[in-house]
């Protein structure tokens, strides 16, 4: 596992997009800092460090797409039959599981760097922080992003791995983690119970507090909305970020390696 | 010691059979040539025996170890295997692929390993062109190099030589040929080219229809498409017993109509034993046999030809 990872950080890190992903973070994190230093447009005071002087909205968007550009790199699944034939079964097993563990790497490697670039941004601007938060919920606040982003990261390398295409698998990663996929999906199911004769929005009401979208707006708001309960389900949200996303992870890492590690390789 | 044994081994794709119950044998040491038209189960075959894909039927015994097929303890096989297409990532060097593989693979000084396996094949170690600007040929020599990383003891390799010219052609070749004499690496290549298999092989395999239809040496193989004399006699199996005690050291093999061919003999030898022999001679021919035509023949006929099934 630790040598396949390290492939794959080298070739990540040899790759040209993954440059252009971080110009791209560094500028839109930047970018706006510097037009309020300079131009004084913008907020007189941000209210919280998490709520509104850090953005790590997008992240998992961010997280979602590298996920599918690991997996689908061009030839990759070419590449991925040149290192399977040199692993024996069990070797095979862990190349599989390997690749949603780098994903989930990715996502906290992705997180981090926003949240230092997040950080050295706000003094930048001279915009100053009101109320910021304890260290520890600004932690649980990251913590809760990691685990939502790393969620859609490895149910794209499950995509990935059974489809074996790469527009899907962008397309994939791209709706899910804008909560599109879950929406459409609940709201589906929702006309299916209204024409089987219950009520419409019945199911979407009991099953949307536990969506990671959901979770995502939470984590939009900053610590104090992740921290506080609320009335529907009477846990905060970064409860049911606990309770959903590390099951939904480990599903899906044994899916995708006891179940789609033995299909034929294209 | 057997390298691969298949013991009816079957692959089946929804109604279509690809593979049918192969039995087949590759000894260490042998380049071994596997002939088939295309769609005749040749790259099916040569996934199961790389566990790219599993056989629906039947079983693949690699290095005699029906158990763990060889691999190592640190969970590695001892195959490297170039099948379809070269398998590289266009977006990197030709080096970092390798150096990608070789890490992969858990190995230490995957670089200089990486620069070793360039030279090998015949690139430039210090070309910094993503292989996305590479021509055919020179993916082609990338992937052999990749299927070399980790000094396997088997390579795969599904139709090494296409989009090689003549001159890369050669040196895949030779390559091939100091890989499995200096480093005892066994090879079972997969090729339409012929002559460049003909070659570098001293075993074949012929695959029609995902049947294994014939195996035999490259020896065998010159006996049977060397130069020959064709006789009809006017009666042939009293004819073939004299013939066999005049010159015996020739083959004999009967043609569907009736006729003789005799290798190993030049053909006034052939007409002086009949001559002695007081055997009536009704057709007496030199015959060269082309190993192409020989193939065809072995692959189902010349039907598929017309698709571009054989060159």
């Amino acid at each position: 596992m630790i040598a396949l990872l390290r492939s794959d950080v080298y070739r990540v890190l040899h790759s040209r997009w993954i440059w252009v992903v971080l110009a791209l973070v560094t500028f839109l994190t930047f970018a706006p800092a510097l037009m309020m230093r300079w131009t004084s447009m913008g907020p007189v005071a941000f209210d919280s460090l998490t709520g509104s002087a850090l953005s790590l909205g997008g992240t998992e968007i961010l997280a979602a797409v590298m996920a599918a550009i690991v997996c689908c790199d061009r030839t990759d699944i070419g590449f991925g039959r040149s290192v399977l034939s040199s692993l024996s079964r069990g070797g095979r097993m862990t190349w599989f599981a390997e690749k949603c563990a780098f994903s989930v790497l990715l996502a906290a490697v992705t997180l981090a760097v926003a949240l230092v670039l997040g950080l050295l941004a706000v003094p930048l601007s001279g915009v100053p922080v009101l109320a910021p938060e304890p260290a520890w919920q600004v932690v649980v606040w990251f913590d809760c992003n990691w685990l939502v982003s790393s969620t859609y990261a490895v149910l794209t390398v499950l995509v990935a791995h059974l489809t074996r295409s790469e527009g899907v698998t962008l397309g994939f990663a791209v709706l899910a983690s804008t909560g599109l996929l879950e929406g459409g999906i609940v709201v589906g199911i929702d006309a299916l119970c209204y024409l089987a004769g219950g009520s419409f929005l019945d199911f979407s009401s009991a099953v949307a507090p536990w969506l990671p979208a959901q979770a995502v707006g939470a984590i939009s708001e900053g610590a104090a909305a992740l921290l506080s309960a609320d009335n529907a389900t009477h846990l905060a949200p970064a409860v049911r970020v606990l309770i959903v996303c590390p099951p939904t992870i480990a599903a899906t890492v044994a899916a995708d390696a006891l179940l789609v590690s033995r299909r034929d390789v294209a | 010691m057997n390298v691969i044994e298949t013991h009816g081994l079957t692959k089946r794709y929804r109604s279509k059979l690809a593979v049918d119950n192969l039995d087949m044998t590759v000894a260490a040491g042998d380049i071994y040539g596997f002939v088939g038209k295309n769609g005749s189960g040749k790259s099916t075959t040569m996934k199961m025996v790389a566990g790219l894909a599993r056989p629906t039927a039947g079983e693949v015994v690699l290095f005699g170890d029906p158990e763990r097929g060889g691999a190592t303890p640190q969970g590695f096989s001892r195959i490297g295997a170039l099948i379809e297409s070269p398998g590289v990532l266009a977006s990197l060097t030709a080096r970092d692929n390798l150096v990608a593989k070789a890490l992969a693979l858990g190995m230490t000084h995957a670089g200089d390993v990486a620069d070793d396996l360039l030279s090998l094949v015949g690139l430039d170690p210090v070309d910094h062109r993503r292989v996305k600007a590479y021509s055919l040929g020179m993916k082609q020599r990338l992937g052999l190099a990749l299927a070399l990383v980790g000094g396997p003891d088997l390579l795969l390799l599904d139709e090494p030589f296409n989009g090689l010219d003549p001159e890369a052609t050669r040196a895949m070749r030779l390559a091939l040929v100091r890989l499995n004499h200096e480093h005892g690496v066994t090879i079972m290549i997969s090729s339409h080219v012929l002559d460049q298999l003909d070659r570098v092989a001293t075993r074949f395999g012929v695959i029609s229809d995902g049947r294994l239809t014939a195996e035999f040496t490259d020896e065998e193989l010159h006996e049977r498409c060397g130069s020959s004399v064709r006789v009809r006699l006017a009666a042939p199996e009293r004819g073939l017993a004299l013939l066999e005690q005049a010159l015996p050291r020739a083959t004999f093999r009967a043609e569907p109509d009736g006729a003789l061919v005799v290798t190993g003999a030049a053909l006034d030898e052939v007409s002086s034993a009949c001559f002695s022999a007081g055997i009536e001679v009704r057709e007496l021919a030199q015959q060269e046999r082309d190993i192409e035509e020989y193939f065809v023949e072995l692959m189902g006929g010349m039907d598929d030809e017309k698709d571009g099934g054989v060159r």
